[in-house]
C-alpha cells in the first residue's frame, strides 16, 4: 500500500506505554492509521491488544505516550469527548431500549438529534439490513442481528475511527464468513477507518488492509496480510499466522517454508529445487486437501498441505517420499531462533 | 476534579470514571455508621454500670452485666422461653419446608408456581393482620392463646423464610450424585442420610438460623397469640416503662454474636463465584 | 426421596407426598384464617363483646372501619411512603457504591447491611430511643450547633424534642426497613453489565445522562421491589410508632392491634385488615403486571 503516505493520518499512537503493576501491557508502541483503511491488531490472549483499544477509546489512561486523533492529542480526554466509537465484543446493547432507540442513543447523547437524524437512522438500518426490526428489543434478535445493531449504533455518529473488539467472536463459525463480508462492505460504503482487535488469523487476513502482529505489548510485524504470511520476519509471527516449517540454514538462521509450498514426489528435487526424504508419519484427509507429516531420518518433522488434485493416487502411513520445494519459496527469517 | 484528572492521578484504577465520585464513599460510610449506631449503643450499654432501673444513661464501664447475664430472673426466663419456642418452631419449619422445597426443585409439579406464591404470601401480610387472623382461628378452634398457639404462629411465619432460604440453596444442588448413588444400588433412605443431608447441612444450618433469629425477634404476632406466655421481646416491651436492665443488652449482644458466628460458618462453604464487578479486565 | 424403586409407590405420588404436609399447614393456618377474616368482616357480633357473630351482607363493619381508620390509613401511607422515599435517597447511592467499588469486599459489604438486623427489632428500636432522647447524642449535637430553633421551625423537632415525634417515627421506619430496600437494589445493580456504561460513555453520553437513561431503567425492578418490601411492612408497622412516634403518630397497625387485643372488636378489625390487604394486593398486582421481573424497566 504505497499510496498510504498521501492519506491523512487518523490515529497516531506515540510511545504508548501502559503497565499494570509489574505487568507491561503496552510497551512503547508507535502506530499510525490512515483514513479509510481497515486495520487489525492481531495477537494471542494477553498480548495487550484490548488494552490498546481501551486506551484509544478513553476507558483507560496510559502511563506514558500519546494518543493523537485527527492530529489532536486526546490522551487525557474522557470517552465522551473522543470521536471514536467502539463495537463491543458482546455488543453491549442497552437491553431496555429498542433497536431504534439503541441507534438513536448516540445522537441524542451528543445533543445532535435533528429532523435529519430520523432519516439517518433509517438509512443506517437499511445499510445493516434491519429496517423491519426497528421496534424490537435486543433480546428478540439473533446474534448476527445484534452485531449489526451494535455496528449501526457505533457508526451513526460518523466517528473518525471505529474500534471493533473481536467483532465476530460471539458468533458461531457458520455465520462468521457472511458477516465478515458484510463488515467489509459497510466499511467501504461508509469510508470510516476501522480498527479491529482479533486473535483469529483467518478473520484478520480476510478483512484487513493492513495489520500488526502483537506480542507482549510490542509490534512483532506490521504489513499487509500477504506480507505477513509470506514474508514473516520472525518465528513467532511465522508460527502465529499459520503452520510453518522452520528449516535451519547456515549458522543460527532459519528459513520459513509454508506447508502448501511443498509437493510429494518419488524422485529427488530438480535443479532449482530443494528437498528431503522421509516417511509419512501422520495423514489427515480434509476433503479439499490433505494434511501430512513427513518424518525424516534425523527425526525432524515436516508439515505438508497437499491440494487434493496434487496428491499421489495412494497415500499410506509409512510410505517413503521425497518432499520437494522451490528454492524461491524459502523465506529467510530476519530475526530469532525458535 | 474532572474525570480525566482523576484517572490521570490513579492510572492503576481502571474502573470507569463516574464510579469514582468521591463523595459516594463518604456517603456510604455514613450510611453504614447509621446502620450500626444502635448496635454500638446496645453493645456499649451492655457494659454500662447502670445506676437506675433504666439502662439508658451511661454511668461507667463494668463487666458485671456480662458476668451475670441471667441476673434478672424474669428476663432470663423469658429468654429461655423464647429460645425453646424458636427451636421448636424451627424444627417444625424444617420438617415442613425441606420436603416441600426438595419436591419443588427436584420434580415438575403441577401448580408449582401457585405453591411458591403460597409460600411467599405470608411475608406480604402485615404482622398485625397475620396475628389477628390466627387469633380468630384459635378462637374458633377453642384453642386459647398460649404456648401451642405461639408455636403454630411462629412456625407459620418462619416457614416462608425457611422455605425461601432452602429453595435458594437447593436451586444450585446437583442431583447427579443422588442418581449415581441410586445407580449403585443405595436405598433411598440411605441416599438421603448419607448424601443429600450432609450436602444440604450448610443450607439447613443457615435456613435454621434465619428461622431462629426471626422467631426470637417476633413481637407483634406474639403479642396477639401469646396469652400468658412471656417471650423475650414481650418481656422487654412489657418492662419498657418500668425497667430496662442491662441484661437485655447483654443477652441481645449474645444472640447477635452467636448468629454472626453461625452465619459466617454457614457461608463459608458455598462462597463460590467471586463477583467480578470491576470493569475492564484485559480480555484479550 | 426420589428413586423409591423398592417401595410400591407410584413415582408421581412422591412429590405430592413431599409437598402435602407443608401445603396442609399453609392452607390450614394461613389461607383458612384469612378467609375467616374475610367472613368476619362481613359479620355482625351477636353480643356486644362476644366473639360469636353471624354473617350478613350489611357493610356496617366497613362503614365503621372507614370512619375509624381512614385518617390512620392515610397517615400510615404517608409515613410509610416518606420512609421509603428517604430510604431510597439514602440507600441507592450506597448500593451503587457497594456494587461498583466493593470489588472483592462486595459480599462482606452486603452482609454488613444486614448484620445490625440480627439484633432484636425491639432492642434496636429501644436503642434508638437512647440515641434520640433529650439527653442523647443527637439532641446534644443539635444543642451544641444551636440548630434547635431552626429544626423546630421547619417541624423536624416538636417542642424542642426529637423522641416521640413524627420525625423519629419516620427515621425509625426508614432505619428498620433499610436492608429490605438496599438488598434488592444491590442485586439489580449487580446485574448491569458494566460494559453498558462504557458503551454509553463511548457514544458520547455524560454521567447524568448515563445514569438516567441506562442505570436507572435497568435498576428499576430492584428499586420497585425494594420499595414494596419497605413500603408494605412499614405501612403495617406497630413497633416504631409505639416507641419512637408521638401521641398523634398512631398507625393503622396500632389500631388493629388495639381493636383485637383491647376492645375485642373483631369484626371492625377484620374489615380494616381487609382494606389494608386490598391496598397491598393492588400494589403487588401493579408491580407484577407492569414491572414483573421478566421485563426489566420501561422505555
Amino acid at each position: 500500500m504505497s499510496d498510504l503516505s498521501n492519506k491523512a493520518p487518523v490515529l497516531e499512537l506515540q510511545g504508548l506505554y501502559r503497565r499494570f503493576g509489574t505487568l507491561v501491557a503496552v510497551d512503547h508502541l508507535d502506530l499510525t492509521l490512515y483514513k479509510g483503511e481497515f486495520f487489525t491488531l492481531l495477537g494471542a490472549s494477553g498480548c495487550g491488544k484490548t488494552t490498546i483499544m481501551r486506551l484509544i477509546a478513553g476507558f483507560d489512561q496510559p502511563n506514558a505516550g500519546r494518543v493523537m486523533l485527527d492530529g489532536v492529542d486526546v490522551t487525557h480526554l474522557p470517552p465522551q469527548a473522543r470521536n471514536v466509537h467502539t463495537m463491543f465484543q458482546q455488543y453491549a446493547l442497552f437491553p431496555h431500549l429498542s433497536v431504534w432507540d439503541n441507534i438513536a442513543f448516540g445522537p441524542r447523547a451528543q445533543g445532535k438529534e435533528t429532523s435529519d437524524t430520523k432519516r439517518q437512522i433509517g438509512d443506517m438500518l437499511d445499510i445493516v439490513g434491519l429496517a423491519e426490526k426497528a421496534d424490537f428489543k435486543p433480546n428478540e434478535l439473533s446474534g448476527g442481528q445484534r452485531q449489526r445493531v451494535a455496528l449501526a449504533r457505533a457508526l451513526i455518529n460518523t466517528p473518525s475511527l471505529l474500534l471493533l473488539d473481536e467483532p465476530l467472536g460471539a458468533l458461531d463459525a457458520s455465520m462468521r464468513r457472511g458477516l465478515q463480508l458484510e463488515l467489509k462492505r459497510i466499511q467501504r460504503e461508509t469510508g470510516i477507518t476501522f480498527l479491529m482487535v482479533s486473535h483469529d488469523q483467518d478473520e484478520a487476513f480476510s478483512m484487513s488492509d493492513r495489520l500488526v502482529v502483537l506480542n507482549a505489548g510490542r509490534i512483532e510485524q506490521l504489513g499487509t496480510p500477504r506480507e505477513i504470511y509470506e514474508r514473516s520476519n520472525s518465528s513467532y509471527v511465522a508460527g502465529f499466522v499459520g503452520q510453518a516449517n522452520l528449516l535451519p540454514e547456515d549458522g543460527d538462521n532459519l528459513s520459513l517454508l509454508r506447508p502448501e509450498r511443498i509437493r510429494l514426489s518419488q524422485n529427488p528435487p530438480g535443479s532449482d529445487e530443494e528437498g528431503c526424504q522421509g516417511h509419512l508419519s501422520a495423514l489427515f484427509y480434509q476433503g479439499a486437501d490433505w494434511r501430512l507429516e513427513l518424518t525424516r531420518a534425523d527425526g525432524s518433522v515436516l508439515f505438508i498441505l497437499l491440494n487434493a488434485n496434487e496428491a499421489p493416487p495412494s497415500l499410506t502411513l509409512g510410505d517413503s517420499f521425497w518432499a520437494v520445494w522451490k528454492r524461491t519459496d524459502l523465506h529467510r527469517l530476519t530475526s530469532g531462533a525458535i | 476534579m474532572t474525570v480525566s484528572q482523576l484517572n490521570q492521578k490513579r492510572p492503576n484504577k481502571r474502573s470507569f470514571s463516574f464510579k469514582t465520585i468521591p463523595w459516594l464513599t463518604l456517603w456510604s460510610i455514613g450510611v453504614y455508621a447509621i446502620l450500626f449506631a444502635p448496635v454500638a449503643v446496645i453493645v456499649l450499654f451492655s457494659f454500662n454500670d447502670s445506676q437506675s432501673r433504666f439502662n439508658l444513661i451511661w454511668h461507667g464501664f463494668t463487666l458485671k452485666n456480662w458476668l451475670n447475664p441471667f441476673a434478672d430472673p424474669t428476663l432470663a426466663q423469658a429468654f429461655f422461653t423464647s429460645l425453646a419456642l424458636a427451636l421448636l418452631a424451627t424444627c417444625l419449619c424444617i420438617l415442613l419446608a425441606l420436603p416441600m422445597t426438595m419436591a419443588l426443585e427436584r420434580f415438575r409439579i403441577r401448580g408449582a408456581s401457585a405453591l411458591e406464591m403460597l409460600l411467599v404470601l405470608p411475608l406480604t401480610l402485615p404482622e398485625v393482620v397475620l396475628g389477628a387472623s390466627l387469633l380468630l382461628l384459635f378462637v374458633q378452634l377453642r384453642l386459647p392463646p398460649g404456648p401451642v398457639a405461639l408455636v403454630i404462629a411462629h412456625t407459620l411465619f418462619c416457614l416462608s423464610y425457611t422455605a425461601m432460604a432452602l429453595k435458594a440453596r437447593l436451586g444450585g444442588h446437583d442431583w447427579t450424585l443422588e442418581e449415581a448413588a441410586a445407580d449403585l444400588g443405595a436405598k433411598p433412605s440411605r441416599i438421603f442420610t448419607q448424601i443429600t443431608l450432609p450436602r444440604l447441612a450448610p443450607g439447613l444450618l443457615s435456613a435454621g438460623l434465619l428461622s431462629l433469629s426471626i422467631s426470637m425477634d417476633d413481637y407483634v404476632v406474639s403479642s396477639i397469640t401469646a396469652g400468658s406466655v412471656v417471650t423475650f421481646p414481650l418481656r422487654i416491651a412489657g418492662a419498657f416503662q418500668r425497667q430496662i436492665s442491662p441484661q437485655i443488652h447483654v443477652l441481645s449482644t449474645m444472640v447477635l454474636l452467636i448468629s454472626l458466628v453461625a452465619l459466617v460458618l454457614s457461608c463459608r462453604e458455598p462462597e463460590g463465584r467471586t463477583n467480578a464487578s470491576t470493569v475492564g479486565t484485559d480480555g484479550d | 426421596m426420589k428413586p423409591l424403586r423398592n417401595l410400591r409407590l407410584s413415582r408421581r405420588a412422591i412429590p405430592l407426598l413431599l409437598v402435602a404436609p407443608g401445603v396442609a399447614w399453609l392452607l390450614f393456618f394461613f389461607v383458612l384464617p384469612i378467609l375467616q377474616l374475610l367472613l368476619e368482616s362481613w359479620s355482625q357480633p351477636t353480643t356486644r363483646f362476644g366473639l360469636e357473630s353471624t354473617l350478613s351482607a350489611n357493610p356496617q363493619n366497613y362503614n365503621d372501619a372507614i370512619s375509624l381508620a381512614s385518617p390512620l390509613l392515610l397517615r400510615s401511607i404517608g409515613v410509610a411512603g416518606l420512609a421509603t422515599a428517604i430510604g431510597l435517597v439514602i440507600g441507592f447511592p450506597m448500593a451503587w457504591w457497594v456494587v461498583c467499588r466493593g470489588g472483592r469486599w462486595k459480599p462482606l459489604l452486603t452482609g454488613l447491611v444486614v448484620t445490625p438486623f440480627f439484633f432484636s427489632y425491639l432492642v434496636r428500636t429501644i436503642a434508638w430511643t437512647t440515641l434520640l432522647a433529650d439527653s442523647g447524642p443527637l439532641m446534644q449535637a443539635i444543642k451544641f450547633l444551636s440548630l434547635g430553633h431552626l429544626l423546630n421551625t421547619i417541624g423536624l423537632l416538636q417542642d424542642g424534642r426529637l423522641l416521640n415525634t413524627t420525625t423519629a417515627l419516620v427515621a425509625g421506619l426508614t432505619y428498620n426497613y433499610l436492608p429490605f430496600l438496599v438488598l434488592p437494589i444491590i442485586a439489580s445493580l449487580g446485574t448491569i453489565d458494566p460494559i453498558l456504561l462504557e458503551a454509553a460513555a463511548d457514544l458520547g453520553a455524560r454521567t447524568p445522562r448515563i445514569f438516567i437513561k441506562v442505570v436507572f431503567p435497568l435498576a428499576l425492578p430492584g428499586i420497585i421491589s425494594g420499595g414494596l418490601l419497605t413500603f408494605i411492612p412499614a405501612m403495617g408497622d406497630v413497633v416504631n410508632s409505639q416507641y419512637l412516634g408521638g401521641v398523634n403518630d398512631r398507625m393503622i397497625g396500632n389500631l388493629i392491634a388495639d381493636l383485637v387485643l383491647i376492645q375485642q372488636r373483631f369484626s371492625t378489625a377484620a374489615a380494616i385488615s381487609m382494606l389494608l390487604l386490598t391496598m397491598i394486593g393492588i400494589s403487588l398486582l401493579i408491580y407484577t403486571r407492569k414491572l414483573g421481573p421478566t421485563s426489566p424497566g420501561g422505555n
